[in-house]
């Protein structure tokens, strides 16, 4: 997890500074290009003469159309100043865009106006034209007004070309100032066309805020006063000079700004006008013509002029130009969306390759980039994980650059257009490329951020106007049809929701499978991705089948609250699926129910002590969950066009729900590990959680369960009481004595066969465990009762069954016997000893219970004793060097026998010792010497870390039993090793390597050392022991027990029930019973070295089934009953005396 | 294996990238205050020069004498320059005497030196600034380094050099269309055609070439040509082209053949209207229109009435008001069998009140 955290933090890093290095280059490149284009142009027009166009017959005609809308107050002189161009085949198209002002009775009035009929020979369509009107005086035989329904700047273009007559429209806004060679200069691209057809010619807009203005002409140009219009006027230097003369030069251009353009009318009527669907209706104008020439393999050209041509009031005011920039980003959105075709698309050239991309990457995501970088920056800030050398450096970087291409623009823009000629006029553009980016930059990024949300929350209008249609409709219909429509309007709702589920679902699966493969080299030759693919496929559909049933039903209620739930269940769904792939790639473990069974404090620990609550990662949960929210909550206020997408979903959900996922995959893969990885752990999670809540609340389900099992009581209400027969194998195999020896049991944590034999699948790291097992008895086919620590006491001390989530999880523990309890009754003294906190998993429970001596737990611990590393903060406890020599410091030599219990921590998550270095050495040496085969060492390496924490277990073995036989008791000691389970870290083989540990009996008094190969497991040990003790010193021992186990001399084997084995506090489903092993329902045959074997024999599958569904009956019924033995068993042996 | 880059590598890198980009600054920064301080001075020098010509037209040659600190400010090439264009600008603004002495100080300050240099350079801008100049400055010992550059690759030096010729020779100027092969644009049939202002005796053979030429571009500026001197022999030469393969050619076919017109034109542009291209048609319509000629009543008519093209109708209605129609039109506007299409139409082209 940390790692992962500490990838995606890489990851999040160097896609911003890629990202900034992209923009850097393309705005080099734009410098050069812009450079070279306006320097070029300058050249070429040095000494061009214009002027004898203007009078020219066979010059070019052109309609210039200026649509107005509520321009009452300057129309007048606006339409002076148009008259005023200098230009022979000129038209001037005045649209009134149904002005709700008195524009046209002054228009009317001041150009003597009268309505004539006209016929619009444009096919496009528009809104209706009230009028058509013309001047009686000859003077303005140029001008031509129409009047006409409001309909939007677009439908009024529309209108302008649809009665224009010349052979070029040129578009302007009404309130722009044109100079007076403006239509001249835009008119020789068109002239000095030849092999490459110009349809569309742009040139500079030029600020006219605070300019002096007389007679509809600039007479004196100044700088705005306000920084907000310096701003725009520096970035309009940047936009024009610049960029679109590198993109004009690239002939890359997809913008000719609406405030004034020329276009080859053809090609604008026959790509069918502006769309009046768009708010960028200019760009998408000149982006359908570029398609449509390019569709036609026609050479084409779209020009930009660096001449300032035009001059218009920008806003001075925050909230206007926010609006502005709002529009604007809303119209790329929509015009890139509407031509998604075009993106990378080699059919149309530059336009399909770079322009398009372009757009899309740094004019439409530059601001969400932006914003997203601001927004990682105050998480990173406020969880302190910035490295302020590389911010102050990277941020210095920036905003210089941004300078520097400010000041270069000024510098382009005054070697070749003078404009702003005033001395101060340069002083105060480089101040104001100092300051823009701290002020005018992020209000521009701020508002293009809220066009992105605006856009596709739809806020604009018609959006509104679809629901104020429904809720009419809504009044008047019947219940049934009402009906129908709600359900579709929801299916429609539902389809956009679902289809962002889909993808961000998939796309955290397909992180999922990045990572392992990441993390899991071996994984990448398993394809196991497909298979983690569908099984998370099934899972989506089947949410979204469970997701949209509660959604249509609640939204009848309140359609708020349908989405409300809907959108938080979802982004949940897929903010917890990182959680348990991560919980699964760290732990190897599948995350279940268990979780609930730990408590908070528990869980605090688990979390601290594994890293997991460390800023990066609480950053990391926080960033998810936005980016998983966000898109839901943008999209949510949308819908499809068609209910068939939501209905889809649905019977996608249905159909998975019916159509089991087995005949897609067999099941004969043994790497349990790999099985986990292909699996959907959401599915196991939910599973797992309905299983339980089904067992919690069986009452409600009786109908559904499976009542099959015999629930009689074979033993008067206690299913685990018998006769105490246990047989003393032990006894033989060691001298004679008359002193009573003592009991040492070492458990150590994730202690597995894998990693601890000779004959494991990783290899032997365990060298003075190993040459210890060769001097004692050794099983090499033990079983630990569980895949976590929970059990390990009560089943190794006290062979005793599970409860539903673990013997200590029950509120009270029922009366039992153990180890502790018998041999303290017997004048042992015991003790339990371990460096974490023995409250963990109730621990201290049990020991209180067996009224222990001795408890030390990390309490006890102080300095010299070592913690183990912290990790965010946190330790697990203290190093098992701390509890042996604690344990060696507090016994000290007594008359009278003891028995105690140590438990270790080294070798738990997250496997942090001291002394790593040296234990790294060890581990390298290790691996050189054990001359491992390939797959030994592959598994090996990948898993060091874990392995590094062994080596230095065993070595503080080694050294506990240097200590330890220094010591007068030594002689007389009894020592049993043995691991509480395999680490699920270290990838397991198959589902038996979790529970698959070693078990040790070491004893001066040993005789001679024997393996045994018969399958035993911890259920045994208890019993063994106490016969041992029984048989040879006479010590008084119960006559009626409810051990689990039979001893090791039966093990699982015939003569046992066989046991069961609990993989987590909430998943006890699996079964050994002789050499099978029964597992989530399939059947596995054992070999010697308990590999097992997928089979389908179905009377042995039967067999195991009956005895684990009798254990199970039998475990829940002792819990239910909360007693496993009667009272006067229990007290009689207690309060009795030795016959 | 792959070298994994460190934050403090990276930082070093930002570090040296930001330091490059400072120092990028403040040579734009030192490069823009120069620039605007020679953008000023060039102001003064504008002035400067403005004031020496209008000097020498003023005064005439007492003006145009050699002012020798003049003469030592024009050592810095970039008021060189500048003086050049005020002149070139000059000469374009005026004719006659002030124009002779603004040529005069061509020559006093020996600017012609500047403007050859200017040939040998490998820009091709500055090669098209110094054809332009000396082309204004009329140094016909130029004229054979300028035709030989009107096979240069550069579409800016050919074309200059194309205008160059043209004025220093007129008509004359124009042989290279004989072989031209690259289109000529609009704008350069302009200013070509501007330039000519007479034509030789000797104009009809090459002519009769250029209206046969592949070069669609030399067909379109011969033309024009002929429209602007009303070459009348050339008519049915025009007449031929109407049937041209490119519609462009055809439709100024048509327009020259108005500026032509003859007794015979309006039938012959009748008689091939039906066999056209629209454009042809409705420049057919516009210069029946222009003709005015009474023959073509019952064409205009019937195209108004049958023709299914819009356009043609309009322009067919707005021809038989130029040929007085117009109570034929408002008769048929107020019949009610009339289809509204052609009272619309009609009334489009009467531009009635509504």
């Amino acid at each position: 997890m940390i790692e992962f955290a500490h990838i995606v933090y890489e990851i999040v890093i160097w896609l911003f500074l890629l990202y900034s290095a992209a923009i850097f280059l393309i705005y080099i490149w734009v410098g050069l290009y812009a450079y070279g284009a306006v320097s070029r142009y300058k050249h070429d027009n040095t000494f061009t003469d214009y002027n004898f166009i203007a009078t020219n017959t066979d010059a070019p005609t052109l309609s210039l159309i200026a649509p107005a809308f509520n321009e009452g107050m300057t129309i007048i002189d606006n339409v002076r100043s148009l008259l005023s161009i200098y230009y022979h085949n000129l038209e001037i198209i005045i649209v009134n865009d149904g002005s709700r002002d008195d524009s046209m009775q002054k228009l009317i009035e001041a150009y003597n106006l009268e309505s004539i009929s006209f016929f619009v020979q444009g096919n496009i369509k528009t809104k209706q034209i009230r009028g058509v009107y013309k001047s009686k005086n000859p003077a303005f035989k140029k001008l031509i007004v129409v009047d006409k329904e409001n309909g939007g700047k677009a439908d009024a273009l529309n209108v302008g070309v649809n009665i224009s007559s010349g052979d070029y429209i040129v578009c302007i806004d009404v309130d722009c100032i044109l100079e007076q060679d403006a239509i001249l200069k835009l008119a020789k691209p068109f002239l000095e066309q030849t092999d490459k057809q110009v349809i569309a010619c742009g040139g500079v807009i030029r600020l006219a805020n605070n300019c002096k203005i007389e007679n509809g002409k600039v007479v004196e140009v100044n700088l705005p006063k306000s920084w907000l219009g310096r701003m725009q006027a520096l970035e309009y230097i940047r936009a024009f000079v610049l960029g679109r003369m590198a993109w004009s030069r690239a002939s890359g251009l997809i913008l000719i700004s609406g405030a004034f353009g020329a276009f080859d009318k053809q090609i604008v009527l026959a790509c069918g006008g502006y769309d009046t669907t768009t708010v960028g209706e200019d760009m998408e104008l000149v982006v359908r013509m570029r398609r449509y020439m390019e569709e036609r393999g026609r050479p084409y050209e779209v020009v930009n002029i660096p001449d300032p041509l035009c001059w218009t009031e920008v806003p001075e005011s925050k909230e206007v130009l926010k609006k502005q920039r709002n529009r604007w980003m809303r119209g790329t959105i929509e015009t890139l969306w509407k031509h998604r075709k075009l993106m990378f698309n080699p059919r149309y050239g530059r336009l399909g390759l770079i322009s398009v991309p372009y757009w899309f990457f740094f004019e439409f995501l530059g601001p969400l980039v932006e914003f997203a970088g601001y927004f990682i920056f105050l998480l990173f800030l406020f969880f302190g994980i910035i490295n302020w050398p590389f911010f102050f450096a990277l941020f210095a970087l920036v905003i210089s650059s941004g300078i520097l291409y400010s000041i270069y623009a000024i510098l382009v823009d005054l070697v070749s257009h003078q404009v702003y000629s005033k001395k101060q006029d340069l002083s105060k553009l480089i101040a104001t490329a100092i300051l823009e980016p701290f002020y005018f930059h992020p209000i521009v990024v701020g508002a293009g951020v809220r066009g992105v949300v605006d856009y596709f929350r739809k806020k604009h209008g018609w959006g509104e106007m679809t629901r104020q249609g429904f809720q009419q409709a809504a009044i008047e219909e019947p219940f049934t049809k009402r009906l129908g429509r709600q359900l579709a309007f929801a299916l429609r709702n539902f389809g956009v929701i679902a289809l962002v589920f889909l993808i961000l679902y998939m796309i955290s699966v397909g992180v999922e499978w990045w990572w392992y493969g990441h993390r899991f080299t071996h994984l990448a030759a398993v394809n196991t991705g497909g298979q983690l693919l569908l099984d998370n496929l099934y899972f989506a559909f089947q949410a979204l089948l469970g997701g949209g049933i509660i959604y249509l039903v609640l939204q009848f209620i309140s359609r708020w609250w349908a989405n409300t739930v809907l959108v938080v269940s979802f982004s949940f769904i897929v903010v917890m699926h990182y959680i348990l792939f991560l919980y699964f790639a760290e732990s190897r473990n599948l995350l279940g129910a268990d979780l609930f069974y730990y408590n908070i404090a528990e869980m605090k620990q688990i979390l601290d002590t594994s890293g997991m609550l460390s800023f990066t990662n609480i950053a990391l949960l926080v960033v998810l969950l936005v980016a998983c929210y966000l898109p839901f909550w943008i999209f949510s206020k949308r819908s499809l066009n068609t209910v068939y997408v939501g209905l889809g979903m649905l019977v996608l959900g249905i159909v998975t729900s019916f159509l089991p996922l087995d005949i897609f995959f067999s099941s004969t893969k043994n790497d349990l590990f790999v099985q986990n990885a292909g699996r959907s752990k959401w599915r196991y999670f939910f599973d797992s959680n309905l299983t339980i809540y089904i067992e919690e609340h069986s009452g409600m389900f009786t109908g559904w369960l499976d009542n099959e099992v015999d629930s009689t009581n074979p033993n008067d209400g206690f299913p685990f009481l018998r006769k105490e027969d246990t047989k003393d194998i032990l006894g033989g195999y060691f001298k004679n004595t008359d002193t009573v020896p003592n009991l040492v049991i070492i458990i150590v944590e994730g202690l597995g066969h894998a990693y601890s034999s000779p004959l494991g699948y990783v290899g032997n790291f365990t060298p003075f465990i190993d040459s210890l097992a060769k001097q004692s008895l050794h099983w090499e086919n033990n079983l630990s009762s569980s895949g976590r620590t929970f059990a390990v006491l009560p089943t190794l001390t006290g062979s005793l069954p599970f409860g539903p989530h673990g013997f200590l999880e029950q509120d009270s523990l029922p009366p039992h016997f153990n180890l502790f309890n018998v041999l303290k009754k017997n004048g042992f003294s015991t003790g339990f000893f371990y460096g974490g906190d023995a409250s963990f998993d109730q621990m201290s429970k049990f020991i209180n219970y067996s009224g222990v001596d001795k408890l030390i737990d990390q309490n006890a611990f102080s300095p010299p004793y070592k913690k183990l590393p912290e990790q965010g903060g946190e330790s697990w406890g203290y190093e098992d060097q701390a509890v042996f020599n604690k344990f060696i410091e507090l016994q000290g030599l007594q008359q009278s026998p003891y028995f105690h219990v140590l438990l270790t921590l080294s070798t738990h998550n997250p496997f942090l010792i001291n002394n790593e270095a040296y234990y790294d050495k060890l581990f390298d040496q290790r691996v050189a010497s054990l001359s491992l085969a390939a797959d030994n060492r592959k598994w090996a390496l990948e898993n060091k870390k874990q392995l590094v924490s062994v080596l230095n277990l065993d070595d503080a073995l080694r050294q506990f039993f240097a200590a330890y036989q220094k010591r007068a008791d030594f002689g007389n000691t009894l020592f049993l090793i043995t691991g509480d389970h395999a680490m699920p870290e270290i990838p397991l083989q198959s589902k038996m390597d979790r529970y698959h540990v070693p078990l040790i009996i070491y004893s001066p008094l040993l005789k001679e050392p024997h393996t045994f190969l018969n399958t035993v497991s911890h259920f045994d040990i208890a019993p063994s022991l106490l016969a041992y003790y029984r048989e040879n010193f006479g010590l008084y021992t119960p006559s009626h027990v409810t051990w689990v186990g039979r001893g090791l001399a039966e093990g699982i084997s015939e003569k046992s029930n066989g046991i069961a084995l609990m993989q987590s506090k909430n998943q006890l489903s699996d079964f050994v019973y002789r050499n099978y092993h029964l597992s989530d329902g399939k059947l596995y045959k054992l070999d010697k070295r308990l590999n097992g074997d997928l089979i389908s024999d179905v009377s042995a599958r039967e067999l195991l089934l009956h005895r684990f569904e009798t254990f199970k009956h039998k475990n829940k019924f002792f819990h239910t009953k909360k007693k496993l033995l009667p009272d006067s068993v229990y007290r009689g042996y207690f309060e009795g005396r030795k016959p | 294996m792959l070298h994994r880059v460190t934050i403090h590598e990276l930082v070093i890198a930002i570090v040296v990238v930001l330091i490059l980009v400072l120092l990028l600054t403040i040579t734009v920064l030192s490069y823009s205050f120069y620039k605007y301080r020679i953008l000023y001075r060039r102001q003064a020098w504008v002035q400067t020069s403005e004031q020496k010509v209008m000097e020498a037209i003023v005064r005439g040659e007492d003006g145009a004498s050699l002012d020798e600190t003049f003469l030592m400010q024009l050592r810095e090439p970039s008021f060189r320059n500048v003086f050049l264009g005020v002149l070139v600008a000059s000469d374009r603004k005026f004719s006659g005497v002030a124009r002779n002495e603004v040529n005069n100080l061509f020559k006093i300050y020996k600017m012609e030196d500047a403007a050859w240099q200017k040939l040998q350079q490998k820009k091709s801008y500055l090669i098209a600034g110094g054809i332009l100049e000396l082309a204004v400055m009329r140094v016909e010992d130029a004229i054979p380094d300028i035709i030989s550059l009107l096979d240069h690759p550069k579409r800016q030096v050919y074309q200059e050099a194309q205008y160059a010729i043209v004025g220093f020779k007129g008509f004359d100027g124009l042989d290279f269309l004989n072989t031209l092969v690259v289109p000529l644009s609009d704008w350069q049939q302009l200013r070509l055609l501007r330039s000519v202002a007479k034509l030789p005796d000797a104009y009809e053979k090459w002519m009769k070439n250029w209206l046969i030429s592949p070069n669609e571009s030399v067909i379109i500026f011969t033309l024009r040509l002929i429209r602007k001197f009303q070459l009348l022999p050339f008519y049915n030469d025009v007449v031929n082209l109407l049937d041209h393969a490119s519609v462009t050619v055809s439709v100024q076919a048509i327009r020259t053949l108005a500026a032509l017109e003859n007794v015979d034109t309006v039938y012959q542009l009748i008689a091939i209207f039906a066999t056209q291209p629209h454009e042809s048609q409705i420049e057919i319509l516009r210069t029946l229109k222009k003709s005015r000629s009474p023959q073509s009543e019952p064409f205009l008519q019937e195209q108004l009435w049958y023709n299914p093209a819009i356009s043609v109708k309009i322009a067919a209605a707005e021809a038989l008001i130029a040929l007085g129609q117009h109570s034929y039109l408002k008769n048929i506007a107020a019949t009610e069998i009339v289809p509204l299409e052609i009272k619309q139409v009609i009334k489009h082209a009467l531009q009635e009140k509504v």
